[in-house]
């Protein structure tokens, strides 16, 4: 775990002294224990003050320089004259005459971060102690706590890598996202540490602290790998490092990178080792990247050269100790063989191997994650601007990101929604139905969704937008995040609902007296002194309404296509064709209809009155266009592997050539029509191609001379 | 043309199926009420929502034509009045409409309506027709 708090990096057994302690005893503790300084308790363990090194020196008198010399003195020369008093006089000083009686404290629960703190904006301040509420000493910090926090770094990074491990495994964003943040944390620590560090011991830490602008800086990997083996080699005894890797296929190393202090020898060695090629097992970086393991050489000089194959070229330059270690990536596989060299024997430093290959390990984590939160940045930066409002979520919708646009559109802020659900925030107000198909879309199906959703603002305002769901995949074909691209659309959609309301109220306008008329005629018709002439106009006034009641329903059923709105049902097909020709031989007696159906299950599922109204028109213009005597329509619905295919063929005559081109179009009626059917709107297969192209279906005709026509549906399922 | 609103004659072959006409449509409830008297039905006929609500209560007739556009008290608000009613509960009501197929799907969702007879669809005849089969005569 993470230094969290204070607890978790400070000394818990403390020595204390009471006030009334002689001052020499006290610094004879210090000294011994080579404490920098020790609390100081009452009878009941509360604090009373601190005394520390810096107390001792700070006395007035100013022959009492250092306590340790001091006490050298007591210890070694006989009382002096002169000193005598002063020495009285320290013997009968206590604790609490130089002691601080108001010391800096840190309760329990302070965070790292502010143990940090304390010590980087207090000098001189060492140590501090760590109390509870009843202000008893639970514990003391001081800056070598902090140190040895450090040194725990290799395992600090193994931590995060197991994370990101585990991010990699369960492949969620977030997760990720909370890697990077860990590993940022790490090492905003370290330079933090590094910044209170200063003038502390601590060798690897100084060495750490000036890799640490250089992989800053560095692009990738390889650099930042460079820039390591370059500060080691200019800061160390090692004074010649080299990068190994793979060279052309998998089998074979060579040297990519080599750096050392401007050195004749070491020069010549590193062109030497320029030349070779390492088989895997071969060598010493051979034998490590096989291995996986560091490999330490008091004196690759003396070494056979079968162990060492460059060992003449080692004692010709002068080389003698060598390390190297492996630098592994996330799935412990090789990613390059690191070797450093001394040109002095030296015995294994195991401090400096865990070091340095810690170091190394942790930068292939930190070039992964940092080049993905680089894509991610970008990522904001180009979403974040855009003018589009746009979403990114888990696939279990809980909210990765929303850009500017969004925030204005919603009213919410990014912080606001994050890690929430859209239905917690703007959404949940359109049906369960609605909502289950989409997810049906978008997660079963995976495949992108559009569609107006009426959404309420954090101000409570509802309002209409349009939404394009893309659910984003990874290589396994798994969903990685959804991406929503959408629009507010309210203004459109009240437009809509006026334009919708306006039509309904003029439908209703327009069919009440049309129906009455025809009403009224109809029983006029009946009356019993009519002249044959009469009865003769009265049809004819009646033929006139009745086909301006099928333009107005016409008009209607137009203004009704396209809209997103509508209801869908399943309904059976086969069913409502029977009715469609029940209908169709009332009015067309002399016409033969047959009916074929093949496979199980016709059912469609879409607006079941508009989808009507296509089967409607073409069986209708199929049995009022059939041959004059022998008409005959034949209706077809068959199961195909990917649909339904709806069919409505008749014995007409063959649909002109020219007029083929122009069959769907609105208001055209070919002069076939006109000779077959005296009244006719002129929007019949316009509106059927109309509804089709709203519903995704496709329709078309086949038309030949003893042929006769037939028009063809394709209902995808 | 006879003064519409006054005809009101029971013909003698008079089975006491009594209809109530909710229309506001004059000369539409005028041609619907001549053709079923003639049939032999008794018929009320109401010209707004709040009339025809009260025909209806107080006279329980065996059918109702119900417009749904109406003035004073609109056609479904009429029927939900009437289902509070006891009676009303199980009276036969055929909801008489010029609307169309998508808008009445969505005026009529959670009503119990039997039947819903679109008017454009019907020629005078046989709504006639479809009455006496209704109320089997």
């Amino acid at each position: 775990m993470n230094p969290k708090t204070v607890k978790d990096i400070m000394t818990k057994e403390v020595v204390s002294v009471f006030p009334e302690t002689s001052l020499l005893e006290a610094a004879k503790i210090l000294y011994n224990n080579r404490f920098t300084g020790m609390p100081v308790i009452d009878q009941n363990g509360i604090l009373v003050g601190i005394i520390t090194e810096y107390d001792l020196i700070s006395m007035e008198s100013e022959t009492l320089t250092h306590i340790p010399t001091l006490q050298k003195i007591f210890q070694t020369i006989p009382a002096g004259e002169g000193h005598e008093k002063e020495i009285e006089k320290l013997f009968l000083l206590k604790v609490e005459d130089v002691m601080n009686p108001d010391p800096l404290v840190l309760s329990g629960d302070a965070t790292f971060e502010e143990t940090v703190n304390i010590f980087k904006e207090h000098h001189r301040v060492n140590p501090v102690p760590v109390l509870d509420d009843q202000k008893k000493i639970i514990g003391i910090v001081s800056r070598s706590d902090l140190v040895k926090f450090f040194t725990e770094f290799p395992v600090t990074l193994k931590r995060v890598k197991t994370f990101a491990e585990q991010a990699t495994a369960e492949k969620t964003g977030s997760l990720v996202e909370k890697s990077v943040a860990l590993l940022e944390e790490n090492y905003q620590l370290v330079s933090k540490i590094s910044e209170i560090g200063q003038g502390e011991s601590g060798e690897h830490f100084t060495l750490f602290n000036k890799m640490i602008p250089a992989i800053t800086r560095a692009r990738n990997l390889d650099q930042a790998l460079a820039e390591v083996v370059k500060i080691v080699c200019s800061s160390t005894n090692w004074v010649l490092g080299e990068i190994w890797a793979h060279h052309g296929n998998k089998l074979f190393l060579r040297m990519k990178f080599a750096w050392s202090t401007h050195d004749h020898e070491l020069e010549k060695f590193i062109n030497y080792s320029r030349g070779f090629i390492f088989a895997l097992g071969e060598g010493m970086p051979g034998r490590i990247w096989l291995s996986k393991k560091p490999e330490w050489e008091n004196d690759v000089s003396k070494m056979s050269v079968s162990t060492f194959l460059r060992a003449k070229f080692a004692e010709e330059c002068n080389i003698k100790a060598a390390f190297g270690f492996p630098v592994l990536d996330d799935r412990d596989s090789v990613i390059a063989v690191i070797v450093f060299f001394m040109q002095k024997a030296s015995r294994k430093d195991e401090g400096f191997v865990r070091f340095i290959s810690a170091v190394a390990n942790g930068l292939n984590l930190f070039f992964r994650y940092k080049l993905l939160e680089e894509r991610t940045v970008l990522l904001r930066s180009a979403i974040g601007s855009s003018s589009q409002s746009i979403l990114i979520s888990s696939p279990d919708a809980e909210i990765i990101f929303i850009n500017k646009a969004w925030e204005l559109m919603t009213g919410y802020s990014f912080d606001e929604v994050v890690g929430k659900n859209p239905s917690e925030l703007w959404g949940g107000h359109m049906t369960n139905d609605f909502y289950e198909k989409l997810w049906q879309i978008i997660k079963t199906e995976k495949k992108p969704f559009s569609g107006e959703l009426e959404n309420v603002k954090k101000n409570g305002v509802k309002y209409w937008q349009e939404s394009h769901i893309t659910p984003i995949l990874d290589e396994y074909g798994e969903i990685k995040f959804f991406m929503a691209i959408a629009a507010e659309i309210t203004e459109k959609k009240q437009k809509e609902q006026f334009q919708d309301e306006f039509v309904s109220i003029i439908g209703h306008q327009l069919r009440n007296p049309l129906i009455t008329i025809s009403w009224l005629i109809e029983w006029l018709s009946k009356s019993t002194n009519l002249t044959e002439e009469d009865k003769e106009k009265i049809k004819n006034i009646y033929q006139q309404n009745k086909s301006l009641s099928s333009f107005v329903e016409d008009l209607l059923m137009l203004s009704r296509t396209g809209k997103n709105n509508l209801t869908k049902e399943k309904f059976d097909f086969k069913f409502e064709i029977h009715m469609i020709l029940g209908e169709v031989q009332d009015h067309n007696p002399e016409v033969k209809l047959n009916f074929y159906t093949e496979g199980e299950d016709l059912s469609i599922s879409t607006n079941k009155s508009m989808a009507t109204q296509v089967f409607s028109n073409l069986i209708y213009n199929a049995a009022e266009y059939a041959d004059k005597n022998r008409g005959e329509v034949k209706v077809k619905i068959a199961k195909t592997e990917d649909g339904l295919l709806f069919s409505s063929h008749n014995n007409g005559p063959e649909i002109a050539e020219e007029d083929k081109s122009k069959i769907f179009s609105k208001l055209f009626r070919s002069d076939m029509a006109k000779e077959y059917k005296k009244s006719g709107t002129g929007l019949g297969l316009f509106i059927v191609k109309t509804i089709c192209d709203s519903f995704g279906w496709n329709v078309w005709f086949e038309s030949g001379a003893g042929r006769g026509t037939t028009f063809y549906v394709k209902i995808p399922l | 043309m006879a003064d519409i609103d006054t005809i009101n004659i029971s013909p003698p072959n008079l089975i006491y199926k009594t209809i109530l006409i909710v229309e506001d449509e004059d000369a539409l409830r005028w041609a619907l009420k001549e053709n079923l008297i003639k049939e032999g039905f008794n018929v009320l006929d109401a010209k707004n929502g709040q009339e025809g609500l009260d025909f209806a209560l107080k006279n329980h007739p065996d059918l109702i034509f119900l417009d749904l556009v109406l003035p004073k008290m609109f056609g479904l608000d009429v029927l939900k009045k009437i289902r509070e009613d006891d009676w009303g509960k199980n009276a036969l009501v055929v909801v008489l409409t010029s609307l169309g197929n998508g808008e009445l799907e969505k005026q009529a969702e959670g009503f119990s309506v039997k039947d819903f007879l679109q008017k454009k669809d019907w020629k005078l005849d046989e709504v006639v027709k479809w009455v006496k089969h209704k109320l089997e005569y």
